[in-house]
């Protein structure tokens, strides 16, 4: 299990630095796509198994396959590359990047991480099943949450409408 | 296994002031679609009717304490003390906008839907108690101001301002959601009551718990992106400079306020335990944004660039506040608050009325004589930033001495003696606009337009509250007093 997690881990910090390292468009795509397959293998290492199935449709399906589209669609010929980064921009990411990791290790290192388990544990996702459990707490627990999360979508689809469509004068 | 919705608290009265606002939101997005292009000052009025009746909403709220759904959000006296104080603030953005906008040729619906999704945005997040709703309610803001400050969609600055806006935002929203993540992975709760609970309950536990801690760190790093506090200001003066006037007017002072009332229900409320632990980050932060504020205000040429990183110095003030972590540091947090809305809602209503677009007239070389050529915006600008720089009789003056009376009175030294300075520092930037607009004019800008009924009522509105608060702050105090009780 942990030599599964490390290899996905790895996976996943490997993705996640294509997906703001490379220099072409549709490669930061690809990889991002690679970065949330392995995200949804995480889920399925945790026995969320509808979690693994709604991440691979949702969005390394259908999200990503619109962002590769549209990339593709807009530079029909040729890819855009980015301009060099500046030098100390890297410097300074790279300096204040290792600090943080620094900070980060020591802490580790000194004090151990005590998270705290909560109540459902595989046994129990296993006996109501785990598409209904994410029901459940979706629609009890956090129905306000989901509701407003529909206000935010039906606000933000005005704003991109506003931006994409309304006719320069 | 059946579906039980008794237990979460299904309470449409508590969240009525969101949900009127909503619907006014949805109300103007079909009327929209219906009215002729040339009459859309009507949707500015019932955007008004329908602010108005969520204000109405929002006073039963006062002095109650019904947590809803599940303990996601709560009406009590301090969600009422931000409900008015945001739907004010939005009632007198919509009042001076239509003008503004016919003159940018901007005149469309979507911007007061986003205005008013933005505003219930903001009320969710003072009514907040789960990282869910703060968290929802923060992207809900987000997300329409990210589309208000591109709303110039011709400008080129406004343009680069929502990106930049847009990049940096999303990138603090993975900083808050993955210091969620580990607050929520560390003390198995989402509401901020069970947080407070397990942190209480695990006592010094807590304090060396290195999950918790981490997620408290990046939860505060988000915060104070809101905040636009010090060190994580960066892009304040761009958006506030790129984005339109009257955008930049509604979102200095709405975001900010809404900021902290997330910031004092986390830190005030929630982690009061383990105060030891974040009293440090916190003070250096609000000891950054002093310096940087202040310092850096001083060379600005540009109006909206000073008051952006006067507005960054701001909130090191109204941090300073929180930091005791008393009744006392807490309602003067909410008094600076509420005063740092009226004065610089007034500032940057007046560089609105100056010229909308706010390339050349925001420079301060445009203002040299302004009292010669429009006396009665140069003098309620005279009387902003007096009250900005803290001089009395003004409110702002009041503001910055109770958050000072609570550092003494918590004997925390180190940070006064910084705010202390800093408002004098302060005073170089503030006065010299006034000396700007009292020069000699020059004969080459002499122009004549009229600032408008509805606009000179607002901002004259301003200057007198100013004024007022400023001589008899008691009553907003009081209330501010009694909004603080609540976690007390």
């Amino acid at each position: 299990m942990v030599v599964g997690f490390a290899i996905v881990a790895a996976w996943e910090l490997v993705t996640a630095a294509g997906v703001i390292g490379f220099r072409r468009p549709i490669y930061n795509a690809l990889a991002l796509v690679g970065n949330m397959l392995g995200l949804a293998v995480l889920f399925l290492m945790l026995n969320a198994q509808f979690l693994f199935a709604a991440q691979v449709i949702v969005y390394a399906g259908a999200v990503m396959v619109l962002f590769v589209f549209i990339i593709a669609l807009m530079n029909p010929e040729s890819d855009v590359t980015l301009g060099p980064a500046r030098g100390s921009e890297w410097m300074y990411g790279i300096v204040f990047g290792l600090i943080f990791a620094a900070l980060l290790g020591v802490l580790l290192v000194n004090q151990g991480l005590t998270g705290r388990s909560g109540p459902f544990t595989p046994e129990v996702i296993n006996a109501v099943g785990n598409v209904q459990s994410v029901g459940t707490a979706l629609y009890t627990t956090f129905l306000f949450p989901v509701e407003v999360t529909s206000v935010l979508l039906l606000i933000a689809a005005v704003g991109a409408v506003y931006l994409a469509m309304r006719r320069i004068r | 296994m059946t579906i039980n919705l008794n237990g979460i608290g299904i309470d449409y009265g508590a969240i009525l002031p969101e949900l009127i606002v909503t619907g006014t939101a949805i109300v103007v997005l079909f009327l929209d679609l219906i009215i002729p292009a040339r009459r859309r000052g009507w949707l500015a009025a019932v955007s008004i009717a329908g602010l108005l009746a969520a204000l109405v909403a929002s006073i039963p709220l006062w002095g109650q304490s019904r947590a809803a759904f599940g303990d996601t959000v709560v009406a009590d006296s301090l969600a009422a003390f931000f409900n008015v104080l945001l739907i004010v603030i939005s009632i007198l953005t919509v009042l001076i906008s239509p003008r503004f906008l016919r003159a940018l040729d901007l005149d469309y619906g979507e911007y007061y839907i986003l205005v008013l999704g933005a505003t219930a945005g903001m009320m969710l997040l003072a009514a907040a108690t789960s990282l869910m709703t703060i968290f929802l309610g923060i992207e809900l803001l987000s997300i329409s101001l990210y589309v208000l400050s591109g709303f110039a969609r011709t400008a080129l600055r406004s343009q680069e301002s929502a990106m930049k806006y847009l990049l940096l935002g999303g990138f603090a929203t993975g900083f808050l959601l993955y210091g969620m993540a580990l607050i929520y992975g560390a003390t198995g709760s989402t509401t901020l009551r069970g947080i407070a609970a397990f942190t209480t309950a695990s006592g010094l536990g807590a304090s060396s718990n290195v999950l918790l801690l981490l997620g408290i760190g990046f939860l505060s790093v988000g915060l104070a992106f809101k905040a636009s506090a010090a060190p994580f200001h960066m892009w304040t003066p761009d958006v506030y400079e790129g984005a339109p006037t009257l955008v930049t007017t509604f979102m200095s002072v709405a975001t900010k306020s809404a900021a902290f009332a997330a910031i004092g229900r986390v830190f005030i409320a929630t982690f009061p335990s383990i105060a030891s632990r974040w009293y440090f980050p916190l003070a250096l932060i609000a000891i950054f944004s002093l310096f940087i504020g202040n310092l850096v205000a001083i060379t600005q040429d540009n109006l909206k660039r000073m008051l952006a990183y006067s507005g960054i110095a701001h909130a090191g003030y109204i941090l300073l506040g929180i930091l005791p972590g008393t009744a006392e540091g807490f309602s003067a947090t909410l008094f600076y608050i509420a005063a740092y809305a009226v004065m610089n809602f007034g500032a940057f209503a007046v560089v609105t009325a100056l010229g909308a677009g706010g390339d050349r007239t925001a420079d301060l070389s445009y203002w040299r004589g302004l009292f010669y050529r429009r006396p009665f915006l140069a003098t309620v600008m005279t009387i902003f930033m007096l009250s900005l720089a803290g001089i009395p009789p003004t409110v702002g003056f009041f503001a910055k001495l109770f958050v000072f009376r609570a550092l003494v009175d918590a004997q925390i030294w180190a940070p006064l003696i910084v705010a202390v300075i800093m408002t004098i520092v302060s005073f170089y930037y503030y006065l010299r606009v006034i000396v700007v607009m009292l020069a000699a004019p020059d004969e080459a800008a002499v122009e004549k337009e009229r600032v408008g009924i509805s606009t000179g009522t607002v901002i004259g509105a301003a200057a007198a509250a100013t004024i007022i608060l400023g001589i008899f702050p008691a009553v907003v105090l009081n209330w501010a007093t009694h909004a603080a009780s609540v976690h007390f």
